[in-house]
């Protein structure tokens, strides 16, 4: 009972955190939106009879309001995908899709800290039978641990290895401050831990370790895996 | 109050660039910086009478920018912005001296109106 309650808060505390970034960033969109709007109002109430010559930045507020929605559209998708996961039991699973989503949902908290996430140059077409709340869990906790040690302008970058039966996620840390790993696994990085919990919950199979260089997240692929 | 100068502080580039327009538009005299070690630099260079400022930034958040610019001219006034369902930094911001706060998206009549409030009333 005990751990099915700390599973229950800790899925809780990941839910709570990805919705508070990302509707921090719909937030934002609405809010360039509405002055992008607004702005093209303006030009045409306040000075109606050269709001044609004002075509280029009518044109701009445009293209602002169109980049936006697209914004928008990508964040709501990824929440709403993220929502689809969390129905309980275990689901057939793409991993880039998820690695995809797991890197829209954690912009708001890498640009928090002008850290760039970068995402794989190909996505693999790779099915696994799991829980995907769990395993999202995972890899959002070891993107968020990545960034509690990467310097402020610093990248991360996945990395994927393939091999016959297992596949390694790297979360690769691009900074100055190669020393600064050395936090990576202690008690007080709460997403270290969190990592550890999901992996946990996925019996083991999802291996977390560490290195000088980031985060590797080990996993089973073969498509009857069903950890 | 059209003639005093507004620094205007938010890391969303389009959105502070977009409101900016907005109110050159209305006759106001505004600048802006994308973060805030660009906002204390700017207050020290140009001496804005208010400044609207986001509290969620990158680097500097809005809360030390507010008391960075209080400890150094305290006549400044402030009104903060905040993404946030919450009120909750909004007023801790005003404990720290700020004027006022609101909630984005933001009414441009309704900051108008908070922003001559600001100057008139502190």
């Amino acid at each position: 009972m005990i751990m099915k309650n700390e599973a229950i808060e800790t899925e809780s505390a990941f839910l709570g955190c990805i919705i508070a970034g990302a509707t921090h960033e719909l937030n934002n969109v609405l809010a360039v939106i509405q002055e992008s709007a607004g702005l093209v109002e303006d030009l045409l109430l306040f000075s109606p009879q050269t709001a044609l010559s004002s075509g280029e930045a009518i044109s701009n507020s445009l293209d602002s309001i169109n980049s936006q929605i697209q914004r928008g559209v990508g964040l709501l998708t990824q929440l709403n995908r993220l929502a689809h996961c969390s129905d309980g039991g275990k689901q057939e699973i793409d991993l880039g899709t998820a690695l995809e989503g797991m890197t829209v949902l954690c912009q708001r908290f890498a640009k928090m800290k002008n850290v760039e996430i970068l995402p794989l140059e190909a996505a693999p077409d790779l099915k696994l039978t799991t829980r995907p709340l769990v395993l999202q869990m995972a890899i959002f906790s070891a993107i968020r641990a990545c960034l509690d040690v990467v310097d402020t302008d610093g990248r991360i970058r996945m990395e994927l290895t393939k091999t016959d039966n297992w596949v390694d996620i790297c979360f690769l840390i691009e900074d100055n401050s190669p020393d600064s790993r050395m936090s990576f696994g202690s008690d007080t990085s709460p997403h270290w831990k969190a990592l550890l919990f999901s992996a946990g919950q996925l019996q083991g199979t999802v291996k977390p370790a560490l290195s000088n260089s980031g985060i590797m997240l080990q996993l089973p692929i073969c498509l009857d895996s069903t950890f | 109050m059209k003639d005093k100068k507004i620094l205007l502080v938010d890391d969303e580039t389009e959105f502070v660039s977009t409101l900016a327009e907005r109110l050159k538009l209305r006759g106001f005299n505004v600048e802006t910086a994308t973060d805030g070690e660009a906002a204390i630099q700017m207050t020290e260079e140009s001496r804005p009478v208010l400044i609207i400022l986001d509290l969620k930034m990158p680097g500097l958040g809005g809360l030390e920018v507010l008391k960075q610019v209080k400890g150094g001219d305290s006549s400044i006034k402030v009104i903060l912005l905040t993404g946030h369902g919450s009120t909750k930094e909004g007023i801790e911001g005003m404990n720290l001296g700020a004027s006022d706060y609101l909630m984005k998206p933001i009414n441009i009549e309704e900051l108008i109106a908070k922003m001559q409030d600001a100057i008139d009333n502190g």
